[in-house]
C-alpha cells in the first residue's frame, strides 16, 4: 500500500490480488452464517475493492493496514446483508440455487459488465482494452490513436462512472 | 468484470491519485470550518447588533464566559470525534461529546440559579425575543454544517449518521459560541432553554443528512 501510494501500480495490483484471495473466505463463511449463499462472497470482495480504491486516502500510514481493511470489508458486508434482506430472493431462485449450484466461474462474473455496457463509447472501450484485454495504456493509445493522458483521462472518467453507478446498485 | 480484471483496472486508475491521506483531509475539514465560521461571525457582526453585555467592564459578564467555555469545549470535542471518524476503522460517538460542556452548562445555571432570586427565574427563561434567538442559532449553524459535511464526504466514516451528528454539534457549538457577539440575554438559563435545542436540533440535521450524503 506505501508503494501504491508513492504510484506502483504493479505492487498494488498484487496487494489487491491479495486482498481479495484474503477476504473472499472470511465473506464467504459470514455470508453463509447469515443465510446467503456463498457465491454472493465475489460481490462484496469487488464491492470492498472498488471502495478500497476510492477511500484509498483515508489509510493512515502510520497505522497498521489491516484493521483499515477489515472496516471497510465490514461495512461492504453490512451493505450487502442488508441489500439482501431489503430484497429477500424469490423462493423459486433459492429452490434453483440449491437443485444446482453455479459453476465456480460463474461465481466471479458479477454485473459489473451490465454497467460496462452503459459507458460512452470512448471511456468504454478504454475501460475494456485495459481491464478485460489488460492491454498497457501506451498500447491502447497507439490503437485509438490517443495521447496517453487522454487515454488515462477516459479511464478515469469511465471507472469513475461505473463505481458510482455500482455503488448505487439496488 | 471478473474480480481480476477489476483488479486491472483499479491498478491503471492508479495514476490519477486524489494525493491525500487523513493529514490532508483533517486540514481539510479545519479549512472548511474556519472559513464557513468566519463568514456566520460577519454576518452576525454586520447584521445583528453587538450584544451589550459583551464589552461590560472590566471583563464580559461570568454566564458569557460560561456559554463561551461550553462552546468552545463542545466544539474542540466535535471537531476531533468529526477528524477522526474519517477514518473507517473509528466510530464516532455523539452523545458522549455533550458530557463535559453539558456539565459546564448545568454547573452555570446552579450558580445563576442560586445567585438569583426565584422570581426572577421564569423573566430570565423567557428572556425578551426568545423563537428569534432559537431560530437564529439553528439558521446560522447550517453553513457551517454544510462546509463541515462536504469536508468529511472525502472521509470514510463507519457510521455516516453519527458522524453526520458530530458534524452537526460541531457547527452548533460555534454558532452557539459566536452568537454570544449579538444575544442581548445574559442568562444561562436562557441559553439552556433556546440555544442548546437549537443546537440539538442542528445535529439532527446533521445526522439526517449525513446518513445520506457521507454514505460511501
Amino acid at each position: 500500500m506505501r508503494a501504491a501510494r508513492r504510484g506502483d501500480a504493479d505492487a498494488y495490483a498484487q496487494l489487491l490480488r491479495e486482498v481479495a484471495e484474503f477476504l473472499r473466505q472470511g465473506t464467504r463463511m459470514k455470508l453463509v452464517r447469515s443465510g446467503l449463499p456463498w457465491w454472493d462472497a465475489e460481490d462484496v470482495v469487488q464491492d470492498t475493492l472498488i471502495a478500497l480504491h476510492r477511500k484509498r486516502h483515508t489509510w493512515d500510514e502510520r497505522r497498521p493496514f489491516l484493521p483499515w481493511l477489515r472496516a471497510i470489508a465490514q461495512h461492504k458486508l453490512i451493505d450487502h446483508l442488508r441489500r439482501a434482506n431489503r430484497a429477500p430472493a424469490e423462493p423459486l431462485g433459492a429452490a434453483a440455487a440449491l437443485v444446482a449450484a453455479p459453476e465456480p466461474e460463474m461465481a466471479t462474473v458479477v454485473p459489473v459488465a451490465r454497467y460496462v455496457a452503459g459507458l460512452p463509447t470512448r471511456q468504454r472501450e478504454v475501460v475494456q482494452a485495459l481491464a478485460v484485454d489488460g492491454e498497457s495504456i501506451r498500447d491502447v493509445a497507439a490503437r485509438l490513436n490517443m495521447k496517453e493522458g487522454a487515454v488515462r483521462v477516459a479511464l478515469h472518467r469511465g471507472l469513475a462512472t461505473l463505481l458510482a453507478r455500482f455503488g448505487e446498485a439496488p | 468484470m471478473s474480480t481480476d480484471e477489476l483488479i486491472r483496472a483499479l491498478a491503471a486508475d492508479l495514476d490519477s491519485a486524489t494525493g491525500h491521506d487523513p493529514g490532508a483531509l483533517v486540514k481539510r475539514l479545519a479549512l472548511a470550518t474556519a472559513a464557513s465560521s468566519l463568514i456566520v461571525c460577519l454576518l452576525i457582526v454586520t447584521i445583528l447588533s453587538p450584544s451589550p453585555h459583551l464589552f461590560a467592564a472590566p471583563a464580559p459578564e461570568l454566564p458569557i464566559m460560561f456559554i463561551v467555555a461550553a462552546a468552545a469545549t463542545l466544539a474542540a470535542a466535535a471537531f476531533r470525534a468529526a477528524a477522526k471518524s474519517l477514518r473507517p476503522e473509528t466510530e464516532a460517538r455523539p452523545l458522549r461529546l455533550l458530557a463535559i460542556p453539558g456539565l459546564l452548562m448545568l454547573i452555570g445555571i446552579a450558580a445563576e440559579l442560586t445567585v438569583l432570586p426565584a422570581s426572577t427565574w421564569p423573566a430570565r427563561l423567557i428572556g425578551s425575543n426568545p423563537i428569534a434567538c432559537f431560530a437564529i442559532v439553528a439558521l446560522l449553524a447550517l453553513p457551517i454544517l454544510a462546509a463541515a459535511l462536504m469536508a468529511l464526504r472525502l472521509g470514510a466514516p463507519s457510521n455516516p449518521a453519527a458522524t453526520g451528528a458530530v458534524a452537526g454539534l460541531l457547527a452548533g457549538a460555534l454558532t452557539m459560541g459566536l452568537y454570544v457577539l449579538h444575544c442581548p440575554e445574559d442568562s444561562l438559563l436562557f441559553v439552556a432553554a433556546w440555544h442548546v435545542p437549537a443546537v440539538l436540533l442542528t445535529s439532527a440535521i446533521g445526522a439526517l443528512s449525513g446518513a445520506r450524503l457521507l454514505r460511501w
